[in-house]
């Protein structure tokens, strides 16, 4: 069975000294995967812990709901991580190096309380 | 005689009347909300319309979103957010955000958050039925 937490290893690696061509690619795909290994550590949290029911709604705000009735601050938190990477993966403003580290630490905020 | 400060409570003797008091005074609270924005935000992934129609749809956001300029400044000091309207662009929802630029490390940015979520928004998020976040984003 795949461990998420690689994503987060596979983020900080990403962060420490990629080729300047590709500097803002490996920050965005840092932020993106950091999110995804709390995403599915969330997930999978949610369906050892308390029978994990999804709604009409996607699989990222299910999670985020989830998460909501049960440890509301981890769910504000993966809510910010969403935000970042949505940034990351879809907008095309600058994503800045400390964006990257700024999503690495809270996704591994996250992966530790729901660990 | 009746102060005009009096609450609605004691001015109106019924709660029809209270209510129509309230219905009547929103258009005062709406111009206090969209002065309150246009002093301390900025809009950026959000433009009057959606974000006024999310507030119409949230109402529990406003009187957050009145405290938040001076919680954000106790707890950031002098810096001017952007509110973002985030859209998931593969599932059909939006979140509002408060998005405060910062030019501090990851690790002090986070810690910031920290303070700024026990000191204050802990609190609102629950008073805003969650419909309100507040991030920060490296410049």
């Amino acid at each position: 069975m795949f461990d998420w937490e690689a994503y987060l290893l596979l983020a900080r690696e990403l962060i420490v000294s990629p080729a300047e061509v590709l500097a803002e690619a490996a920050w965005r795909a840092a932020a993106s995967r950091g999110y995804y290994a709390a995403h599915h550590t969330g997930h999978h949290y949610l369906e050892e812990n308390v029978g994990f029911e999804r709604g009409d709604e996607g699989i990222h705000r299910a999670v985020i709901l989830g998460l909501q009735l049960e440890m509301e601050e981890v769910a504000v938190d993966l809510e910010r991580l969403f935000k970042n990477r949505v940034h990351a993966d879809y907008e095309a403003r600058t994503f800045t190096r400390g964006n990257a580290e700024y999503a690495v630490e809270l996704a591994a905020s996250i992966v530790d309380r729901l660990r | 005689m009746t102060s005009l400060l009096a609450s609605p409570h004691e001015l109106c003797a019924t709660s029809a009347d209270e209510e129509a008091f309230e219905r009547a005074r929103q258009p005062a609270l709406l111009v206090e909300l969209v002065e309150l924005i246009e002093t301390h935000f900025s809009l950026r992934d959000a433009d009057w319309a959606s974000l006024l129609s999310y507030l119409h749809q949230h109402p529990p956001v406003i009187p957050v979103l009145l405290e938040a300029p001076k919680a954000i400044r106790d707890a950031f000091g002098d810096v001017r957010p952007w509110l973002d309207l985030v859209r998931d662009p593969d599932e059909d929802w939006s979140q509002l955000f408060i998005v405060v630029p910062t030019v501090e490390s990851a690790l002090q940015g986070l810690e910031r958050l920290r303070r700024f979520d026990a000191l204050w928004f802990r609190d609102a998020a629950h008073r805003a039925e969650f419909a309100i976040n507040v991030t920060v984003e490296h410049v």
